[in-house]
């Protein structure tokens, strides 16, 4: 009798989607219970998948490469039990098949490589479209110029990601978790990172917290805006795609290049911010690592990028186990690290932070508290010296550049605390 | 201008070069006395005389080696090969000598020579006489290959082929022979790789050459009844292909059809897919589609040589797919 393998064994941590990395086993192949027999990744970490039994693995539903839901159906192992309800189906209802041999092909094709005219693949980047959500109307469901620019029409604000040039081309990419309640939390990551940094962060957070993710231009799945060599352009960027969303209140937690743009977004003016918590935020001292940044943006390998991570953290042990990994996939493109690799030297030019957010800390009116790691490498916390009397400041310790993923459960707290210091919405 | 059949404007072609410059002389089989098969060099031999115009025995390997000696000794021969189907046996002295003299002795050599041929099915000619070789000759760094599809680039292109410095292989159509179009009266001078927009179109590109033009047309008129608007572009010259006119109309309507009466498999429209692919694949929208004669022999029966050689329906058909 065929068992699915499904991936809710895959890790308990925060998730809502995981894509196939490796099989382990083969079809035909003989596993036990609880041999290892593929790899799955979530934004965060690599996860071995398990046989849930012992048997032989029949079949291979989720390629490589494939990204599926929590719950679906990775493959099947025969347990070598025979089947006791296809037999006498077979004879008694025949025009039944079996629920799941009928939904499995369907899912193979939403979950498999886009197809694409060269010429709708190369609008769809341009026009920041993503081809997965793009129903393809041409032979054998290939998606034709017609079906992207149809999407452009219907919904011109969902799903962009790269647009190459022009302010205001493009939307960013957000992603609204939890949505509903009181004015939502506006997470800014920092450079050459995307909203994922947040996903164990906001595992954390309790179901009452609106959040927003926001893909920084170049970043993640946003397009690649030009001149964005400064927090307030970038701020600018943000605050047009927030007002698009149908914010015009927010809470905002900033991450180091975030914590800037979180600051500038702020002092702008342009939405009310309610408060804002900020990681280790860039502009409130001169010195950056700046090799680090340039590492990062530039790293194509697994090997090069590992070892910049590693200077984010306190200690090598506190990176998580298939963070690089994760990270390097969502990094396979040069057009993004170019991109990133210029914006470091606009922004970081010869190693220097060459913006002083501390005006716009200060004049900030509502509650902002900063939190940041003592073993911090990338901005010394010793920049936090002379801050001004109402900012509250947390040191942490044996925490590198990295909070939100070293000390989740704190950083979720203050969080928490943080915004409803605010008071209700009003 | 004069309204000429495609065979008196080579003619006409052949005339007007061989009084402008008496280097140019004739050669082939049944040429002379006989005026050619079909007729193309009728005439000729009574005004230039056998020195000029010179009947051969039937040995197209030993005329093609002729030529290519003659053409390196300072004459401007023009080699009819009666039938596109004998081009194999002159392949030896086209692949090589005519096509390397000129590179291995780095300049020093010329082969102003002109092999003039005619190809394709349609005339119940059966498997030995119906064939369309381009394929064979196009696929020669160092030769130059042409298609005129009208009377007016019949005379404009062979002149300029009979000028050039360099061998020319000249591919015309047995069923084009009588057709008829305006010529320009004397020096009229086509330029060799340039390709001709014949119908502007904006949903689809057809590239077609020698007579799959002329059904690429009519499959354009079927075509523009459905809501169909296809570019019809001869390309008059193989080689050099005309690579800014073929991208240039790809980005325009983002989708190509390449027609060739040759067979499909290893085929010029292959080349022309593979070239379309390499210059213009963003601007694809679909796969591009091949015409050609299906893979097999031509027949001598009349409804199945129709059923082999592709046509303005083919093409049609291949335009709604492209586009669909």
């Amino acid at each position: 009798m065929a068992r699915d393998v499904t991936i809710t064994g895959a890790g308990g941590e925060y998730m809502d989607s995981v894509t196939v990395v490796e099989w382990c086993a083969g079809v035909g192949d003989t596993v036990r219970a609880g041999d290892t027999i593929a790899v799955v990744e979530t934004a965060k970490a690599a996860s071995d998948v398990e046989a849930p039994c012992d048997g032989t693995l029949a079949e291979i539903v989720a390629d490589v490469g494939d990204e599926l839901e929590i719950g679906a159906v990775l493959g099947r192992i025969d347990d070598g039990t025979g089947d006791a309800e296809e037999a006498p189906a077979a004879s008694a209802a025949p025009a039944d098949p079996p629920p799941e041999a009928a939904a499995a092909p369907d899912r193979r094709v939403r979950e498999g490589r886009v197809v694409a005219s060269p010429l709708a693949r190369r609008i769809a980047a341009q026009e920041g479209v993503d081809l997965t959500t793009v129903e393809g109307t041409g032979p054998r469901g290939r998606i034709k110029r017609r079906d992207v620019e149809r999407a452009l029409r219907e919904a011109p604000a969902v799903a962009r990601q790269a647009v190459p040039e022009g302010r205001g081309a493009g939307r960013l990419f957000v992603q609204t978790r939890q949505e509903g309640g009181p004015d939502p939390v506006v997470f800014l990551h920092g450079f050459a990172a995307d909203l994922a940094v947040w996903n164990g962060l906001l595992a954390k957070l309790g179901p009452s917290v609106s959040t927003i993710g926001v893909d920084l231009p170049g970043h993640g799945r946003s397009p690649r805006l030009k001149a964005m060599g400064s927090p307030a352009a970038l701020a600018d960027a943000v605050a047009e795609t927030l007002l698009a969303e149908g914010m015009s209140r927010c809470h905002i937690v900033g991450h180091s290049l975030g914590g800037a743009v979180a600051l500038a977004l702020a002092d702008s003016g342009a939405l009310a911010v309610r408060s804002l918590t900020l990681l280790a935020p860039a502009g409130l001292g001169p010195e950056i690592d700046g090799a680090v940044l340039q590492g990062l943006a530039r790293a194509t390998r697994i090997e090069s990028l590992g070892a910049w991570l590693g200077a984010l953290f306190a200690t090598p042990a506190s990176v998580p186990e298939g963070y690089a990994q994760a990270v390097m996939r969502r990094r396979g493109d040069d057009a993004l690290r170019d991109y990133q690799a210029a914006l470091a030297g606009e922004l970081f030019p010869d190693g220097t932070q060459g913006f002083d957010m501390r005006p716009a800390l200060e004049r900030f009116a509502g509650p902002v508290r900063l939190i940041w790691g003592e073993s911090d490498r990338i901005l010394p916390i010793r920049q936090t010296r002379g801050l001004a009397p109402h900012v509250a400041l947390h040191r942490v310790a044996q925490v590198g550049h990295m909070p939100q993923i070293e000390r989740p459960d704190l950083v979720a707290r203050l969080i928490g605390e943080t915004v409803r210091s605010a008071g209700g919405p009003r | 201008m004069a309204k000429l059949r495609y065979a008196e404007a080579l003619n006409q072609a052949l005339r007007e070069e061989m009084e402008r410059d008496p280097a140019v002389w004739l050669l082939g089989e049944d040429i002379g006395v006989y005026g050619g098969v079909f007729k193309v060099t009728r005439d000729l031999m009574e005004t230039f005389g056998e020195e000029r115009v010179r009947d051969t025995p039937i040995s197209e390997q030993a005329l093609t080696a002729m030529t290519v000696t003659a053409a390196m000794t300072g004459t401007r021969p023009v080699l009819e090969i009666m039938y596109a189907d004998f081009l194999p046996l002159t392949i030896d002295a086209l692949a090589n000598q005519a096509s390397i003299y000129n590179y291995i002795w780095a300049g020093q050599v010329e082969l102003p020579f002109v092999l003039r041929t005619q190809g394709g099915g349609g005339a119940g000619a059966g498997a030995q006489h119906s064939k369309s070789l381009d394929a064979f000759v196009a696929h020669i760094p160092g030769l130059k290959v042409v298609a005129p599809a009208s009377p007016a680039d019949a005379k404009g292109l062979l002149k300029a082929a009979i000028r050039d410095p360099h061998p020319v292989i000249f591919l015309e159509h047995k069923l084009l022979y009588n057709m008829r179009g305006e010529v320009p009266d004397g020096e009229h001078v086509a330029e060799i790789g340039r390709a001709a927009i014949l119908r502007e179109g904006r949903d689809v590109s057809v590239f077609a050459t020698s007579r799959m033009v002329h059904e690429a047309l009519k499959a354009a008129e079927a075509l523009s009844a459905e809501g169909i608007e296809a570019e019809i572009v001869d390309l008059r010259t193989l080689r050099p292909l005309d690579l800014s006119a073929i991208v240039a109309s790809v980005e325009k309507t983002n989708h190509a059809v390449v027609v060739n009466e040759g067979w499909t498999f290893c085929g010029y429209g292959a080349e022309l897919s593979a070239t379309i692919m390499d210059h213009a694949f963003d601007a694809l929208d679909a796969p591009v589609e091949r015409v050609g004669t299906l893979d097999m022999p031509i027949p001598y029966s009349e409804p199945l040589e129709m059923a082999v050689l592709p046509d303005a329906g083919r093409i049609a058909d291949a335009c709604r797919r492209a586009v669909a």
